[in-house]
């Protein structure tokens, strides 16, 4: 696409630079360093009680009942026990043993509420804040959050993803990006310099390259797309150089996977932390499977197992390094499930209440924000919607929400469209 | 001056000296290889290299570098002149590549040779002739027609004269308006490169690009559009830009009971067969049978049946219309209602996805991971007649429940003679192997035709076939299919996106659309006249330097509208610019692509497979270079690819595995080059005309030079090849 146009909007006047001479300046220096020092003069959003956030997403909608809200005694109760957790009057379902350890760090809110019973529709929704339109691509709560709060560590992509799919820039364009890894397995595929091209011939092509990309890149320096490509090369040159591309490597304390679970998930996040601990902004880590429209109750012990495990070690672990205190962990899906129980011993889509667990970053330990009603079926008090969970978001992150970015065609979108931060959750 | 013949024709004296009995009466034959002439006797042909004596001496030239005349000339100097079965056998593929009169005094000679092929060498003789010229009709007529839903009123447009400066007529008027300038027309190496990608999805080789560049006629462009548009390879990239729409998929869940691969052989063979767009549309919608029968049913087996998502694919790919929020609610943006999807919905109805037992059994006795055991039960069980038509329970259709009560006797049968286990293993074979059929049956009704839903069908000859009628009457038919084409080719839909036509949303050009879409009718729906009118209008071959201050323009057309290649064209254009790939379609495609049992061994679609792209598994895994470069998952409905570029995406071009065996490669046009020890000169103008398809500037020139320092290495080689694959150029279509 090009975006070119007639005027430059997406200047925020705050950091002085707009994208457009910031892709002009990119597109002169392929591999320059040019960038860099532009890149540094870009102001962020300071201040906040967080400095990064981990989601993990449970995509398919985990039946909140079997999960963060159990109803034992009710009808609609399902298989599932209640257990008793660290934090005193909270319970969990009986297959999170390893996070009822940790609740003292946690919250829940109990009582988020929506619309959208689509998975399409729900996933993009709360991955960017908007129902899907088809004119414009909303960029994801990712890609938001480097845009105002730039990067930690230069050397390597400053929001990641874990999972089969990512929410991208949308129109903020490509330089908050996710970095996405489609399985932790092959996570350092391509970063490092192979036996055949070491590090010298490595530099000897890239000079080459420099000098026969400077045609093409001066007769279509007003492309956005071109300069868009050179800042990507550019970022990939500087992570291959980076010693912090090791975060990526799991392999580099596979001894952890014990805890973590030697399954994708655990890998991912053990993934995740370690990219944490370098300085990425901001993880996303997918887990699918939740979609239990058959057999939930011979699904959901095993994929409540895989999470505990991933949820509870990684939780453990920041807070052992001390990064919990200003890392957000917040995870969910898209939507949670029906009370009822169907005819194929499952329970389907449902958006109108539903459960999300946040830890760290700000946000209390032991805490229960809001409630469902007695079958879990409404939320009782405290209704959350989407917008009021992004808003938390964001203002943990010190980030005004109010604040709008403009489309390609100059139309405003907010960071966050109608929502208020929930002040009980903060510490 | 960059690639004098001369300097190239350097002895490619190899050390393969491979005596063969003498060339029996081989004729002499002229060859053009990259860098000029070669003329000898033609010793041998491998599937690598030919070898022709030259002078005394046995020259080995590899087999990529011939085009498919040059191939032709080989095999026919090497034909033995009492062979009749080789006669019969160049001659149909004389015929096919459109030698024919070659291929009528082959197959005449082979019919001398041997009487008992003469029903097969004259029926071969009348086959479908060599592709003819595009005619272009004159749009002399042109109706207004108004856009369902209260459109864009009448447009004079009797002042558009034929062919592309038709289009230019709409564009340039705009152009004005705007106050743009128009940029200047593209350069012949600009051209070639454009039109191989937009017509056949990959890069010209360089030998395409001399070719074209020598050509001396005023209409050569247009001559290349044809000769593009009758290119196998047409129909395997416009096979992909349908996958996505449709989306097709290669790793499909057996719930689907297809053959892997039978839905883009359909699509690639329709396509190439030139079915017309109204016939591929009706083809797909009233699609019946298996998947080994004909692949269209894929149409309905990639859903299993499911009518929601048939309608919402009808309503984007043909109606340009995005329905999936009517599916739950009225449209929040448009006139569309529940009720109106509903009504389209219950066109399909009658149509049914079941499993087809008798084909099933048959496949699985065909398939070698079955063990025999399992085919003894399932032989028997055939010959004892068990077949559905037997079945009363059947009620007259085939995959009816009188099939699964049979399949489920079966099952006892196999359980009860060989154990649990193996019944069990068992039954996952016949899910693994189901082939499914599509049939219509009775019944049904609410089906109301779109736009207006008070107009109902009573569905008496066919709920689909009424359907398919309405929409193809309907304006907005060839409008959604002239604006698809034009995006593709011109970087941006008149109507944008593609699937969101609607009142609120009118098309930047509305007469130009209009045009568009006369001219497709018109020509009877023939979609490759509409891509030529597009392709020779002033609109398309221009530069995608824009002049002055026209920078700015984003609709008006007033230069060209770069583009980033897709995952698939960036993959085999990497595989042709190394020479890995011939520029054409590999002989056996088309076998391949008409034979289902062959789908099933269809590569993995690892880097490391040297294949086309399109051979490849869709959607691509995590990892692949295609999923990396944004092949869509063929689950959501997507109309056009994301352009988003990515760190990931320079990392795969850097360090990747499939850039790096290109480049390193023996076989790689940058080892032979070091190989045949041309000279510098020429090494880099034919690196260059491979890969970027133009000959270097001075600066680039010099740049390669010092980087080679005047004696080039397979290594400095290949990192200078590297380098001009990992420049923007390369990935842009200009």
């Amino acid at each position: 696409m090009n975006r070119t146009s007639k005027a430059c909007r997406d200047c925020d006047g705050r950091d002085g630079l707009s994208r457009r001479s910031f892709l002009r300046a990119g597109a002169l220096s392929f591999m320059g360093l040019g960038l860099l020092d532009l890149l540094r003069v870009t102001a962020h959003a300071a201040g906040g009680s967080c400095d990064s956030v981990i989601l993990v997403w449970l995509a398919g909608g985990p039946s909140h009942i079997d999960t963060f809200d159990p109803k034992p005694g009710q009808p609609t109760g399902g298989d599932f026990k209640a257990i008793g957790t660290a934090a005193n009057g909270i319970q969990l379902c009986e297959h999170f043993p390893k996070l009822a350890k940790q609740m003292k760090l946690a919250s829940l809110v109990r009582s988020l509420t929506n619309k959208e019973g689509s998975h399409e529709r729900a996933t993009y929704q709360m991955h960017t804040g908007y129902a899907p339109l088809g004119s414009i691509k909303h960029p994801s709560l990712g890609s938001l959050v480097i845009k105002e709060k730039g990067k930690i560590n230069e050397d390597i992509p400053a929001y990641v993803s874990i999972g089969r799919q990512a929410f991208g820039a949308g129109f903020l364009g490509t330089e908050v990006a996710p970095f996405l890894i489609g399985d932790p397995n092959t996570a350092t595929q391509n970063i490092y310099h192979s036996r055949e091209v070491p590090e010298k011939r490595f530099a000897d092509r890239v000079a080459l390259l420099n000098k026969l990309d400077a045609s093409f890149a001066a007769s279509h320096k007003e492309a956005a797309e071109v300069a868009d490509y050179g800042f990507q090369f550019q970022e990939a040159v500087k992570m291959m150089r980076s010693r912090s591309k090791d975060a990526f490597d799991y392999k580099k304390e596979e001894a952890k996977l014990k805890d973590y679970g030697a399954s994708e998930f655990g890998k991912s996040m053990l993934i995740a932390k370690r990219l944490i601990e370098q300085g990425v902004r901001f993880v996303e880590v997918s887990l699918a499977g939740w979609d239990t429209h058959q057999d939930n109750f011979k699904r959901l012990p095993e994929l409540c197992g895989t999470l505990d495990k991933g949820l509870a070690t990684l939780i453990e672990d920041l807070n052992a390094s001390g990064k919990l205190a200003r890392t957000l962990v917040l995870c969910l899906g898209e939507f949670g499930r029906t009370p009822k129980i169907n005819g194929q011993g499952g329970r389907d889509h449902y958006p109108r209440v539903w459960s999300a667990f946040m830890a760290g970053g700000g946000v209390k330990g032991g805490y229960v924000h809001g409630a469902s009603d007695a079958e879990g079926g409404a939320p009782k008090d405290n209704p959350v919607s989407p917008g009021d969970l992004h808003a938390t978001m964001f203002e943990l992150l010190g980030v005004n929400h109010a604040k709008e970015h403009f489309t390609n065609q100059g139309r405003p979108i907010r960071i966050v469209d109608k929502g208020k931060a929930i002040k009980e959750l903060m510490a | 001056m960059m690639n004098s013949p001369r300097t190239f024709a350097a002895p490619f004296l190899l050390s393969l000296l491979i005596v063969l009995s003498p060339a029996r009466g081989s004729e002499r034959v002229a060859l053009e290889i990259p860098g000029g002439t070669v003329r000898g006797e033609v010793v041998k042909l491998t599937e690598k290299e030919v070898v022709l004596k030259v002078q005394g001496q046995d020259r080995v030239i590899p087999r990529v570098f011939l085009d498919k005349d040059g191939l032709f000339k080989v095999r026919k100097a090497l034909l033995d002149p009492k062979d009749a079965k080789g006669h019969y056998e160049l001659g149909t593929y004389a015929k096919q590549n459109g030698y024919d009169q070659d291929a009528e005094k082959l197959l005449l000679k082979s019919v001398q040779l041997d009487p008992s092929l003469k029903d097969k060498a004259l029926g071969a003789l009348d086959e479908k002739a060599a592709p003819a010229q595009i005619e272009i009709q004159p749009a002399a007529k042109v109706e207004s027609a108004p856009a369902p839903g209260g459109g864009n009123g009448a447009a004079n447009l009797s002042v558009a004269p034929a062919g592309g400066s038709g289009v230019d007529t709409f564009v340039n008027a705009r152009i004005r308006s705007a106050g743009y300038s128009p940029a200047a027309k593209c350069t012949d190496e600009e051209f070639v490169r454009r039109a191989y990608l937009d017509v056949v999805g990959v890069i010209p080789t360089a030998l395409a690009v001399k070719a074209f560049l020598a050509d001396r006629a005023s209409d050569k462009r247009a001559k290349l559009i044809d000769q593009l548009l009758s290119d196998e390879r047409y129909g395997q990239h416009w096979a992909t830009i349908w996958g996505d729409l449709l989306r097709e998929h290669s790793n499909s869940d057996q719930a689907e009971g297809t053959y892997p691969g039978s839905y883009r052989a359909w699509l690639k063979k329709a396509l190439n067969d030139n079915l017309p767009y109204d016939k591929f549309v009706g083809a797909l919608i009233t699609s019946e049978g298996r998947a080994d029968q004909s692949g269209a049913v894929n149409f309905y087996l990639r859903d299993v049946g499911d009518r929601v998502e048939t309608t919402n694919t009808v309503a984007s790919a043909f109606m340009g219309t995005r329905m999936s929020c009517a599916q739950c609610h009225d449209h929040p943006f448009d006139t569309w209602e529940q009720k109106d999807f509903t009504g389209l919905q219950a066109f399909f109805s009658r149509t049914r996805v079941s499993m087809d037992m008798q084909a099933t059994l048959e496949r699985m006795q065909k398939e070698e991971n079955v063990p025999a055991e399992y085919k003894t039960h399932i032989g028997n069980f055939l010959k004892a007649g068990a077949a559905p038509k037997d079945d009363k329970n059947a009620k007259g259709r085939r995959g009816g429940d009188g099939e699964y009560r049979n399949i489920k006797a079966l099952e006892a049968e196999v359980a009860k003679a060989l154990g649990q286990e193996k019944g069990e293993a068992f039954r996952n074979m016949l899910y693994r192997y189901r082939v499914n059929t599509v049939t219509e049956n009775s019944g049904g009704g609410g089906a109301a035709f779109p736009w207006d839903s008070s107009k109902t069908s009573d569905g008496k000859g066919g709920l689909r076939e009424d359907l398919v009628k309405f929409l193809v009457a309907s304006p907005r038919f060839a409008e959604v299919q002239a604006n698809r084409v034009w995006s593709k080719l011109m970087g941006r839909g008149l109507v944008e996106p593609v699937d969101d036509f609607r009142a609120k949303n009118p098309p930047t050009h509305p007469e130009l659309l209009q045009y568009l879409a006369q001219v497709l009718a018109d020509a009877k729906f023939d979609t490759k006249v509409l891509i030529k009118t597009i392709m020779l209008s002033d609109a398309y071959q221009r530069s995608s330097v824009a002049a002055g201050k026209s920078a700015e323009d984003t609709d008006c057309y007033s230069y060209r509208r770069l583009r980033r290649m897709t995952a698939e064209q960036l993959y085999d254009s990497i595989m042709v610019a190394t020479g890995l790939k011939p520029g054409v379609a590999p002989p056996g495609a088309q076998a391949m692509a008409n034979n289902p049992m062959m789908q099933m061994q269809m590569k993995g679609g690892g880097d490391d497979d040297r294949g086309w792209a399109f051979d490849q598994r869709t959607p691509a895994q995590a990892g692949n270079f295609l999923h990396t470069f944004n092949q869509p998952d063929r689950d959501q409905l997507t109309t056009d690819r994301d352009p988003s570029v990515s760190i990931i995406q320079a990392l795969e071009l850097f360090n990747g595995r499939a850039i790096n065996r290109a480049v390193g490669d023996e076989n790689s046009l940058g080892s032979r080059l070091v190989s045949s020890r041309v000279n510098i000169k020429d090494l880099i103008g034919e690196l260059y005309l491979a890969t970027l398809n133009r000959y270097p500037n001075s600066a680039e020139y010099g740049a390669a030079v010092g980087y080679l320092r005047g004696t080039p290495t397979r290594k400095t080689v290949e990192d200078l090849h590297w380098a001009l694959l990992n420049t923007r150029e390369f990935m842009f279509i200009k």
